[in-house]
This record gives structure tokens, sequence and C-alpha cells, in this order.
């Protein structure tokens, strides 16, 4: 294609404009938002289609898990293009297709030759609008994810996230994890009429945005994109479900998980944060916090896994939601009795986050810049980062607005932000360890 | 600075199996590649034959421990707190991968730090310093991961428990982590000699991709001289033990349901003229993580039995959630094998007879005309996508070299072209036997899934939900009889497998 601009690589001191490539935004009348990402990647493109609807939207008793449940239904086809055809042509695209779902959102991804384009977004359109929902698909698709589910069974770490979100939260829907609780998982095969209206309630225009990155333009998918998607019919007026809200936690929650096999004890610290709005400091302000504590250089990791010896690795950070959730600290401990000291020494680095220098916050701040420049090379990463920012910041400019506001943070407002975080009273510990039976 | 990319290969590629190796081969003048591209990052890369296949017995896993060491435990003027503190700025950090045959160390850097991406990357190929206390904190990862990290991952514990399991006394035979029961016995002394017999000029080749200045190609040229010239020990492979008949081994685990790793070993690397039909056909049968497979549709689209069902022509690793398989993966001697994601124990025993019956009948009839067509479609489509960036092309690149075997994205499009089903089927019935076969099971229920197997008893499919129509309830029933005739089955703990 003709007319990828070149592009000037950012080397300033600063972030402003930090997003390296041009985005040209378009509207269809029926609410759907469509951006496009030109990229120097010669034939390869990335379709994102991003739906504001995750595990945090399942409100209905029994149906914990439906918003994944529905990200696989997604796949068996229309009339149009049934299953087993739309999979054969897409395996002759030589496309990369897949979707993934967590609590704010579910994204249908595709990376694939520029030439299939054009037949791409004929079937991806089609299968938003006209998709065939069978109780045998149904039936047979739930299986599936029941599968999913046990495979993540036999996984610690899982498990004591799992204990983590359902102790932190007890009436906001992070309570229940995305792949949802087994006895939902176990009645999803009688679940074809919640399908139906699980689609018509979320799979409208209005609540999509799809990104299109690579060796694409606008107008190259502008007549496109207006004559498979015009006729996608935007959500009737209905009035709000109401989402649960959660009370505020005045105190700390201790939780225990016991493991039936030999496995490293661990412990978990989730304190509550506002939702990422990357406009709102806070948001800059928690993140250079994670960039300060929970990096490869800094003081948790040094400190437990490198200097004392204390744990095989250290994780954690900012859960960047919708809604209010999660700061994590995760410890992987060498053995259950280093627990105490442990802890101690993550209440300690807290602490120290009172007084921070400069000089670690310009090398946390440019570890974070640059390592958002380097990983931009493939449309995929491109679409998936732009998508997720503006899930949450709403507007193409998100990426910019958020590396804006993490700039500005100065050492004294992150120090508030740490006072005002890491409080016992919005703190949830878990802690696993193992009792192996005999 | 240039917009422009070149590929610097230092040496030439390492020995494989080839006896004495002449003076001239491991002192050859410096080969220059250009491939210019636009980019705001340089990629720097090296590909070393010092793999796990060569660590000492009795110092299994002293080969990932050297590999790690170069990376984490200081070079050249900086201790490892003082290298990484050097590094964190520029927003990335030096990666390696270990495999059987060839270790890879990779770093990134944004075009603004080169200078330094190049010093530090050269520091690591040429003057590790394997302090003690990183040293020790690395072998006690590798001990982690190599017991209680594994049991945690119980598809990862199969797929690692099946290797081991088809290269038995094998240099392969172990994973790279090492085996429990020794890691505790290595040192930095250890990794300090294995790094001085085995980073040699013979073994090594380096890379680099992106837009740099002569000032850094220069520098790291000049840099690299430093790596010794010498010739790479000769590390030739036996022959794997030869499979007679079809074998279970069954890992005891805590969990209520059951996973399958099978295969046999394979001769038909990327250089073997059969290597296209392999790659393929198993596209055809289990295309990984694409639900175009003849096993995806039989076992779990038909069925819902499990969450995915696949097959690969040669070894196969995928990190985290990466779409694309991890690179510097080319062995010496292949293997073919299948994975069968958990299923719930009832219906193991089926699913695995309807996956070896599915791969019986692959091989006897082959792929049918559209198939073949589809498979070649996808993968020619497929190919730009699995080196998106300059990165990866680098290292499909330097692999080939290193290997001595084609680039695939250069030479798979028209080996796949000049393939017809007959020639595909040929190359199947004469590499893939099911009967001789090694069925690797990871269940929570070993023993009776042993008792049942073993019996040769049908094993009905339980439907918990689905009604099957006439010619798959005719097919499940023709499945559920299937003569498994096992030779052989054992059950062991998952515990202390790799000790």
């Amino acid at each position: 294609m003709t007319g990828i601009p070149l592009i000037t690589w950012i080397t300033s001191a600063a972030f402003a404009g930090v997003f390296p490539y041009p985005i040209a935004s378009h509207t269809l009348d029926n609410g759907l938002d469509v951006h496009v990402v030109t990229m120097p990647t010669p034939g390869v493109v990335a379709y994102y289609t991003w739906m504001d609807v995750g595990s945090r939207d399942e409100i209905h008793e029994g149906r914990t898990g439906f918003a994944h449940f529905f990200e696989h239904l997604m796949f068996l086809g229309t009339p149009t293009h049934p299953g087993p055809a739309r999979e054969r042509t897409i395996q002759r695209m030589g496309a990369e297709e897949n979707a993934w779902t967590w609590y704010d959102e579910t994204v249908y991804h595709v990376t694939l030759p520029k030439t299939e384009l054009e037949t791409w977004i004929s079937m991806e359109a089609d299968r938003f609008q006209n998709l065939a929902l069978t109780d045998d698909a149904v039936r047979k698709e739930a299986g599936a994810v029941y599968g999913e589910f046990r495979k993540s069974q036999a996984d610690p770490d899982n498990q004591l996230d799992e204990l983590l979100w359902a102790t932190a939260f007890t009436t906001h829907t992070y309570t229940h994890s995305t792949i949802g609780y087994e006895a939902d998982i176990a009645v999803m095969p009688t679940g074809l009429d919640y399908a139906r209206q699980f689609f018509d309630a979320h799979y409208r225009p209005d609540n999509a945005t799809i990104i299109i990155a690579g060796d694409v333009t606008l107008d190259a998918v502008k007549p496109l994109i207006d004559k498979a998607y015009g006729p996608w019919k935007p959500s009737p007026p209905r009035e709000e479900e109401t989402r649960p809200a959660e009370p505020e936690q005045t105190e700390l929650r201790e939780a225990k998980l016991t493991w039936p096999s030999p496995t490293a004890a661990r412990v978990t610290f989730g304190w509550k944060i506002p939702a990422e709005d990357p406009d709102a400091p806070i948001t800059g302000q928690l993140q250079l916090i994670e960039d300060v504590l929970l990096s490869d250089v800094g003081p948790l990791q040094r400190r437990l896994v490198r200097e004392e010896g204390l744990a095989y690795a250290v994780s954690g950070g900012r859960y960047s939601c919708v809604d209010a959730c999660l700061f994590t600290v995760s410890l992987t401990l060498k053995d259950p009795s280093h627990g105490p000291k442990a802890e101690a020494i993550v209440r300690e680095e807290i602490r120290k986050l009172q007084q921070v220098e400069p000089k670690v916050l310009d090398a946390a701040r440019s570890h974070a810049k640059y390592g958002v420049l380097t990983s931009l090379a493939r449309p995929g990463d491109v679409a998936g980062l732009l998508g997720w920012k503006m899930r949450r910041g709403r507007t193409p400019d998100s990426v910019d607005r958020y590396y804006d506001t993490y700039e500005s943070v100065t050492a004294e407002q992150l120090a508030e932000a740490a006072r005002t975080t890491f409080v016992d009273s919005g703190l949830t510990i878990v802690r696993l360890v193992a009792e192996p039976t005999p | 600075m240039r917009v422009l990319s070149l590929l610097v290969l230092v040496g030439c590629a390492p020995k494989i199996d080839k006896g004495v190796v002449p003076a001239e081969r491991w002192k050859a003048p410096v080969a220059v590649l250009e491939q210019p591209v636009e980019s705001p990052n340089i990629y720097l890369q090296a590909v070393i034959a010092a793999g796990s296949s060569r660590d000492p017995v009795g110092k299994e896993g002293l080969a990932a421990l050297t590999a790690r060491s170069m990376l984490e435990a200081g070079a050249g003027e900086r201790d490892s707190a003082t290298l990484r503190d050097a590094l964190f700025p520029t927003g990335n950090a030096p990666e390696v991968v270990v495999d059987r045959d060839f270790v890879s160390i990779r770093l990134r850097c944004h075009v603004d730090h080169q200078a330094l991406c190049a010093e530090v990357f050269a520091d690591i190929l040429t003057q590790p310093r394997f302090e003690p206390a990183d040293v020790a904190r690395l072998r006690d990862d590798a001990l982690y991961a190599v017991s209680e990290g594994l049991l945690a991952d119980e598809e990862a514990l199969g797929d690692a428990a099946l290797q081991a399991w088809l290269f038995e006394s094998h240099p392969y035979g172990h994973p790279v982590d090492g085996r429990a029961g020794v890691l505790p016995l290595l040192d930095a002394q250890a990794a300090a000699a294995f790094y001085a017999r085995h980073y040699v000029r013979e073994a090594t080749l380096v890379g680099i991709a992106g837009t740099w200045t002569p000032e850094t190609l220069a520098t790291l040229r000049t840099r690299l001289e430093a790596i010794p010239i010498a010739a790479s020990p000769d590390n030739a492979l036996m022959q794997p033990v030869p499979i007679e008949g079809r074998a279970l081994r069954a890992l005891d685990t805590g969990t209520p349901v059951t996973g399958f790793h099978f295969g046999h070993p394979l001769e038909v690397t990327r250089d073997h003229p059969d290597f296209p039909a392999l790659y393929l056909a198993a596209s055809a049968l289990g295309e990984h993580r694409q639900s175009s497979g003849r096993l995806y549709q039989a076992i779990r689209h038909n069925r819902g039995l499990n969450y995915g069902d696949y097959a690969y022509a040669e070894p196969f690793v995928q990190r985290g959630w990466a779409p694309v398989p991890e690179l510097g993966i080319v062995r010496r001697q292949p293997y073919f094998s299948v994975w069968i994601r958990p299923v719930s124990v009832d219906n193991a025993p089926f699913a695995l007879r309807l996956a070896l019956a599915e791969v019986e009948r692959w091989v006897s009839e082959g792929l049918t005309d559209d198939e073949l067509d589809d498979s070649r479609r996808y993968l020619k489509g497929h190919l730009p996508l699995l080196a998106q960036d300059p990165g990866r092309r680098l290292s499909y690149a330097l692999d080939a070299q290193a290997s001595g075997t084609p680039n695939l994205l250069e030479t798979l499009p028209a080996a796949l072209d000049a393939l017809d089903a007959d020639t595909v089927k040929a190359a199947l019935q004469r590499h893939i036997h099911p009967d001789r076969i090694k069925i690797l099971a990871v269940s929570g229920e070993a023993e009776a899934l042993k008792k049942t197997l073993l019996s040769g008893d049908p094993t009905p499919i339980t439907y918990q939900d689905v009604t099957p129509d006439e010619a798959q309830a005719a097919r499940d029933t023709e499945i559920a009889a299937w003569p498994l005739s096992l030779d052989a089955a054992t059950v062991i703990g998952a515990e202390g497998v790799f000790r």
C-alpha cells in the first residue's frame, strides 16, 4: 500500500505524544466506533473488536462465567457462514484468530494478510449481527468451557487469585472470576435462551469498538466497514440494570487456602484502588508506585528475591479496571516460615515510598516510556494497547492522555497516593500453604 | 543514522555431528547479510551451540544455569545489580531461551540506547562474571521449576515428562532446567567452566537487526573478537531407544482430570526432504490453538470433550500467551507429538482411543485434496505472521544458520506448493508409526486409567448434554472398542518425576 507515512521515532525526553502512529477515526450512524492505525507492516493487518462486556456484567444469579462462555459461542457461525464453512475460510486466509474475556471486556482479534481484509470485514460484521445459536451447539461448547475450567484447577496461583477477589469483593461482580463458578458452568449446556438475551443486551454497535492496525488506511476500509456494519441495529432504549455497588471496606480481611500437593507457600496483598481514569492523577501515581516498588530493580525484588532469598518470585501491581479494584503484591515463598518476615519487608518498603529519590522516579518513567515504545512493532500489540486504554479512556488519544498523567507525577504526590492507598482498612491478605495428603 | 538492517554473522554454523572441523571454518571471517528495514529498535541476538544436550552426565541443568547466569550474575565491569540498574531505563532486559541444542540470547533496545545495549550484550557474551550468590539463586530457581513449579502446571508437566521418556538414556532425556537430584551440586565454578568450554567462536552466531549507527556495529564487531577461536566440543547424539509397541505411562496427580501427550522421535529435521509434507500434515491433523484440525473437530467441536487438541511435526514451545512459537527450538533429533488437553476422568479412555484412531486414519489414508489445499493455504498465509517484527525475522535466520537447515520463512512456500496428496501420504507412512508410540497421561486417577486401558474393555463416551447424530453415534460405538493394544503400562507419582 502506498501512503504509509514515515514515522518519526520519538527520542525526546518527555512522553508527549508517546503513541507513535497516526490514528484515523470514524463513527457509524449506529454508534459503532472504528479506529485505524496505519503502521509500516507490509502486508499484515490486525483487526480487534472490543466489546464492552465482561464478567463485570454478569449480574444475574447463576450466570457467572457467561460472558466468557458467550465468547465461545461467537465462533459458531451464521446462516451465511455456518461454523465449519467459516472456520475453513479463515483457515485458508492463514489468519491467526482468537478471543479473550476479562472482567471489563470481551475482545475478538485476528491478524491476517492484508489481501484478506475485505472478506474478513464482511464475515466479521455478519457474525456480530446474525450469530446462529442452536441448542446443540450451545451444549457442545459448554463442554469445552468445562475443559477450560478443569485445566485451571491445578494452578495454585490461579486459585489463590480467585480467593483474593472473592474475599476483597463481597457484592460487586469482581467477586467472581471470569471463568465463573463451577455450579454455573455445569448448567451452561441449557443456556440457549439466556445466550440469546445476552447477545441482544450486549452485542450492539454502540457497545463495540473496532481497532484496525497495520498496513491499512481508513480511506481504504471505510466503504467496506460502512457497508458491512451499517445495518447493525443499535440498542433499543431500555432501562439500565443496576450493577451491584461494592460497599466500602472498613477493616483488614484475611483468608487462607490449603493446597493438597507440594507447592511453595504464597501470600498476596490486595489494596482497594479507584477505577482507571487516564486523566485522574491517582492513576498515574499508582502506576509509578508499581514501577518503583515492583520492577526488576525495585526494593521488593532486590530484598526478597536477591539479597535475603526469602522468595522465588515477587509480582503484582495496579489492576487496570473500569470500576474500583485492586493493587496487589504477590510473593512465592521459598519456605512457609519466611512468611512473617517477608510480609514485614513488604510493609516496610511501602512505608519507604514516602521518600523516593528523584533519580528513581526518572529511571522508572524512562523504563515505562521505552518499554512501550519498543514493544509496538506488531499490529496486534498496537491494537491491543490502544483498545485497552480506550476501554478505560474512551477516546483515541487515551494512550497519550494516560502517559501525560503518568509523566506529571511528583515525588510528593506519589507519597500521598501511597499514604491513602496502602491502609489496612482497604487491604485483603490471602495466603496459600501446602498440606499434602499422605 | 542509517535506516538499514544488516544481519551480521560471526563465525560459521556450529558443527552438527560432522566430526572434526577444519580450523579455517571456525576462524572464518565475518559474513554480512543486509536486510533494509525501518524500526525504532535495534535487535541483538546470539545463538550458541551450548544447549542442555551438552550437560555433563551428573550435572544436568548446567547448560541452562550457565546461560542464565551470563545474563543475571554480572558481566564486564558491572555486578548483577549494576547491570540491571543500567538497563532498567531502556525499558528492556536481555532474555535467554535454552533448548536441547542451542542457547539464544536476545536484547532489544530503542535506538536511543544502542551504544549501551551493544556494550552490555558484548559483556554478557564475552565477560560473564558468574557471581556465586547469583548463580546459587538461579540454581535454586531451577530446582523449584523442575519440582514444585512443574506440579503447578500439569500440562507443562505432561509435555516435559513425554520428552524425557521419548529420549530416555539420551542427552535430550532431562528437562533443560536439570534434574532435582543433581542441581544442588552445581555452582558458579561449574558454570564458568561450562562457559569456557562451549562459548567459543565455532559455536557462536551473532546477529543484529533494526536501525543502528556504524559506530554501534563497529563496536560490536570489535568486542566479539574476544570470543575464543576454538572448536566446539564434540556433541554427537546417539539414536533414541527404539519404541516397541504402544506403551502408557501415567503420572498420578491430585487433580481430577486427565490429559494426554503422545508421540515418538522423528528423523525428519527441517532440512529433510519430507519435512514440508509432515509439517503440513500435522497442521491438518491439529494446528496449534486453531480449530481447523481433525483432532479438534473430532474431540472438542463434535463432542465437547475438552478445550483443544493439537499435533506437532517438531518440538513446539509457546511462551505465555504468545500467539506464535518460541524460536531457538531447532533440534537435531525432533519428535512427533499430539496434545490432548484435560478431559474429565470418565471420558479420558474414550478421548485417547479417538485421538489414536484419528492418527491411525491420518497415516493410513493421508489427507484429502481439499484438506491439503486448505492447510497449504493456511500455512502460506500464516508464515508472514510468524515473523512480524525484525527481531523474529532475525531469529529465524540465525536458527537456520546455526542448525544448517533452511530458513522456513524463505523456503516453505515453494516446498508446500510442490506437495500433493500422494507425497504427503507417503511421507506419513515412512515416518509416523502410531503402533510404536509412547503415551504419557497426567491424571488424578492414574491407577484406574491404567487398569481400564490395559483391560481392553470398551470405554464408551458419556455425553453430559449432547445428543450425537446417527453417524457420530455409530462412530462412537466403534471408537469405544477400538483396539488400543497396549504393550505396557506403568503409573508413577508426579512428585519427584525429574529427580
